[in-house]
């Protein structure tokens, strides 16, 4: 088959969402968060074709959630571009330290 | 016999209030009052009709007034067991009532087109007029007990109402509060025995009660509940309760302290309802229920009896010490309820056949009088612009009428025959003499009183020599003023030749009533003797007054302030109730009910205000919240 | 051969991610974003997966990174730096981050993976849209319908949203309709970011759809 036992692609999946999640916890611009965002999004992608790869071969299971996911990502990312923009324009920032009337 | 026709009695008044109550302002106020009085004497003709027609015509069946239900249908249906039904009752005292009301408003409505000329609320007063009637008749002809007591309500709104038709005057507004709240105040006993009643008597219905509750099968006798409470068994106290209801609205004694009060109103209308119809309410009330009480709580009548020759007495007595005609008069209405009443409650002795007839026939005739008298002396205020009887004097001359008909019924209430009082008021004396010794010397006593306090107002207004200051030139008004009082006195010399036994009677059969000699001759003594000392002291202005008021000191200034019965009320009221009652409660209230929500919220509101900056708007910080309990989470599920 | 270069690309994969994650300047950030999304692309080819490799280059690499690097343009000049982080934050993020990595890694190395189920070894384009669209068992018809409609919410509201709140009440009161609706379009156009998503989003639907 692949030769690479599958904790080890486990671990380049699950290393790049908390890389994605460190990112998103540390960045102080809303297109970097965003980014982070997309990271996380794309080891998940990868977590879906892993599995699907090892444990369910021969299936297209996986890799139709992988497509659903990157379609969403698509939309995610236009609408939140969109967002942000507009927090530009009414915040003249995009960081998510500044932008925090949303609250109590 | 199409009995359609009696459902127009008290329809007829409501259709004039509703109408001049709705439209009075579009047309002249004039017009309103001849409307209202229109339907009125249709009504009254229809009421005079009925009574002939139950009376002499197709009443008796054998020689026993029937009483039967004209009209009869079921209004509310909460269960086939729990029927509110609304309906007419035809029986001797319902058809008595009825010409009563109808017969004293008509005289009242008539009398006021006159009277009360002028009044920028004339038609509103007319319209209450007919409510007031059509309330009355409408308690009167009561089928149902809740009938009965939406009646008993309504007429204790119209009442307050037209007490409080000045309403620009305070002592008007006072009064007017004082009266709905002490009688509300009654009305809440009248409910709770309405309760009882009926729970025992298992039905709301009047003629089912009455025959579930005056058998020797009835419930009563064999329930447990029989035992009751202080000695009185449940029954009792329900029926105590009943009275005490009607004891509000007929102003027995602790409870009579609104009526004097009530003459703030237009004079006509304490001719019509603080004497002659609503405040004998309470008296028509024991007579409704009397086969209830005669048979299951002889002991209740007993009390009746007490109250209402105490509060004869007791009223008589402050009659003679004031000096508004009207307080007067309201005093001797009290005192004249109470002779009603305890001639209904000496049925508690064991003698029940004649309180009951005489009891009704007082009623009726002191209904007459008793508008007359508030009528007439309308007139003389009306003349003279004031109620006080001291600004009064030597009107015989220039109101010769009201002189004369004023006569009249002071002769009738005093007793004197061959006028209408004494008639009722000896059949009452004798039945007390039969019965109850001790109650009937204080008839006696309050005979007497009766005769002095009302001649002392008859000298003082017409004889005693005074300069009178005349505001107003006319002395008699109008035709629309005279004719009443005409007709009244016409009533109050005729009203006692009725055979009152024979048509009236407890179970509607004729009775046969002697007359005792000693009693008549009593009665008729001491109210001649009270009429000479009255005119002794009074016909002339001299000094005699001034001087037994100094002798008397004391003694006087307690009859004069009435007992001193309203200080303690508004003692209990202000100082008992208020301070140790509701002064507390309204602490508790506002100190810690309101103190133990205000903690709550309190407490909520630091909690919110500790924990809200949490929600701090900053994504990243709900991140890491979120992605940390994840965690959390699943090294708790890892141990696990 | 395979696993060297597996783990080579796993470690580019890795090191560009975290240079995405640590770069302050924009463009930096778009670029290594773009190297991480081409490395999976390049992981998913390795397992055979070529359809959905060359979806993701397209996708991702030509649509969302795409989008990025516009916004970022909008927003900021090419050579702009942003902030570096706090330290309240820093410290959490690593915190956060490195106790999840641990905690997830601990949890599947310890675990015994089994084939479940296998299929036909030769996989073709054809069958992936016979699934997505088959209303039969293991078919994803549903799912696809709901996604061409949140395409479409999406689209809309990120139009909404762009063009937001540049009404002036007051001019719409005062000047007549025709000078506002210029004034309006005149905003729209100097906004000109309206029509990229949309456009982009077509081109995912027609991706989508290929």
């Amino acid at each position: 088959m692949f030769g690479v036992p599958i904790s080890h692609v486990l671990i380049v999946s699950t290393a790049l969402f908390f890389i994605g999640a460190y990112g998103f916890l540390t960045r102080t611009h809303l297109i970097m968060v965003l980014m982070s965002m997309e990271l996380m999004l794309n080891s998940t992608c990868l977590n879906f074709i892993i599995f699907n790869k090892y444990l369910f071969p021969g299936t297209q299971d996986g890799l139709l959630f992988t497509l659903f996911i990157i379609t969403i990502a698509a939309a995610e990312a236009a609408i939140a571009i969109a967002i942000i923009l507009n927090l530009y324009r009414n915040f003249q920032s995009v960081s998510p330290e500044e932008t925090t009337t949303l609250k109590y | 016999m199409n009995a359609a026709y009696i459902a127009l009695i008290p329809a007829l008044p409501l259709v004039g209030f509703i109408f001049i109550g709705l439209f009075g302002k579009y047309f002249p106020a004039k017009i309103s009052g001849r409307l209202g009085t229109l339907f009125l004497a249709v009504s009254t003709c229809l009421a005079g009709w009925e009574a002939y027609q139950y009376f002499f015509v197709s009443g008796a069946v054998g020689g026993t007034y029937q009483t039967t239900y004209p009209i009869r249908f079921s209004w509310l249906e909460f269960s086939p067991k729990l029927i509110v039904e609304i309906g007419t009752i035809i029986d001797p005292i319902s058809v008595m009532m009825l010409l009563v009301v109808t017969l004293i408003s008509l005289m009242v409505h008539i009398y006021s087109a006159a009277y009360m000329r002028g009044e920028k609320r004339y038609s509103t007063y007319y319209a209450f007029l007919g409510l007031f009637t059509f309330s009355m008749l409408f308690l009167v002809l009561s089928i149902n007990i809740i009938q009965l007591y939406m009646g008993w309500e309504l007429v204790g709104v119209s009442s307050f109402l037209l007490i409080g038709f000045y309403y620009d005057k305070p002592s008007a507004v006072a009064a007017a509060k004082k009266a709905f709240i002490i009688t509300r105040f009654a009305d809440m006993f009248f409910l709770i025995g309405i309760l009882i009643v009926s729970y025992i008597g298992k039905s709301l219905d009047i003629p089912t009660l009455i025959s579930n509750l005056s058998h020797a099968s009835s419930f009563t006798i064999t329930s447990p509940l029989a035992t009751g409470f202080m000695g009185f068994s449940l029954l009792s106290w329900g029926l105590l309760m009943i009275f005490i209801g009607g004891a509000g609205k007929s102003a027995m004694f602790p409870l009579h302290v609104w009526l004097p009060d009530a003459m703030e109103g237009p004079t006509p209308v304490s001719a019509l309802i603080h004497a002659a119809t609503m405040v004998v309410a309470g008296v028509y009330l024991v007579a409704r229920f009397y086969p209830i009480y005669v048979f299951s709580a002889p002991d209740v009548l007993k009390i009746i009896a007490i109250t209402g020759a105490f509060t004869a007495i007791f009223a008589a007595i402050i009659a003679c010490v004031q000096y508004d005609i009207k307080r007067v008069l309201a005093y001797s209405t009290i005192s004249q309820i109470g002779y009603m009443i305890f001639a209904l409650g000496l049925a508690g002795w064991g003698v029940n056949k004649y309180g009951f007839t005489a009891a009704m026939f007082h009623l009726f005739t002191h209904a007459i009088f008793k508008a007359l008298l508030f009528l007439s002396a309308g007139s003389v205020i009306h003349f003279i612009h004031s109620n006080d009887m001291r600004d009064m004097g030597s009107l015989r001359k220039k109101m010769p009428l009201t002189h004369i008909v004023f006569l009249i019924a002071c002769l009738a209430i005093s007793g004197i025959p061959p006028f209408a009082g004494f008639y009722s008021k000896e059949m009452i004396l004798g039945v007390a003499y039969q019965t109850n010794k001790i109650i009937f010397i204080i008839g006696i006593i309050t005979a007497g009183l009766t005769a002095f306090y009302m001649f002392r107002l008859y000298f003082s207004i017409f004889w005693r020599d005074k300069k009178v200051q005349i505001i107003r030139g006319n002395a008699h008004g109008s035709a629309s003023m005279t004719i009443p009082l005409m007709l009244l006195a016409f009533g109050a010399i005729g009203a006692g030749f009725i055979p009152f036994q024979k048509l009236v009677t407890f179970n509607g059969q004729p009775i046969a009533m002697e007359s005792n000699n000693i009693v008549t001759v009593l009665a008729i003594v001491i109210a001649v003797v009270s009429i000479f000392i009255s005119a002794f002291i009074y016909l002339n202005d001299n000094t005699i007054p001034t001087k037994a008021v100094k002798r008397l000191g004391g003694v006087y200034r307690l009859i004069y302030s009435k007992f001193y019965i309203d200080e303690i009320y508004l003692f209990i009221t202000k100082k008992i109730i208020f301070n140790l009652v509701a002064r507390p409660v309204a602490w508790i209230d506002k100190y810690i009910v309101d103190s133990s929500i205000n903690l709550i919220g309190a407490v909520t509101t630091e909690i919110s205000i500790s924990i809200k900056t949490l929600q701090s708007g900053r994504i990243q910080g709900y991140m890491s919240w979120f992605l940390g309990a994840l965690l959390v989470l699943v090294l708790i599920f890892m141990m696990s | 051969m395979h696993q060297i270069i597996f783990y080579t690309i796993s470690a580019m994969l890795l090191i560009s991610g975290i240079l995405t994650v640590t770069t302050l300047k924009f463009f930096r950030a778009a670029v290594y974003l773009l190297a991480t999304l081409v490395l999976t692309a390049g992981i998913y080819f390795m397992m055979a997966f070529n359809f959905i490799a060359i979806v993701q280059i397209v996708i991702y690499v030509g649509g969302i990174v795409v989008l990025i690097l516009f916004s970022i343009l909008l927003t900021s000049t090419p050579g702009a730096k942003v902030d570096k982080p706090k330290w309240k934050n820093l410290l959490s993020g690593l915190l956060v981050s490195l106790a999840g990595l641990f905690i997830t890694s601990y949890v599947f190395t310890g675990y015994v993976f089994k084939t479940i189920k296998t299929g036909p070894e030769n996989m073709q384009v054809k069958s992936i849209g016979m699934q997505l669209l088959n209303i039969k068992s293991s078919g994803y018809l549903l799912p696809f319908e709901l996604i061409t409609l949140l395409l479409l919410v999406a689209m809309i509201s990120s139009i909404t949203i762009a063009v937001g709140e540049h009404k002036k009440p007051e001019l719409i009161k005062t000047a007549p309709l025709s000078d506002t609706i210029d004034k309006i379009l005149e905003e729209i156009n100097s906004e000109n970011n309206l029509d990229k998503p949309a456009s982009e989003e077509i081109d995912d639907k027609t991706a989508l759809k290929k």
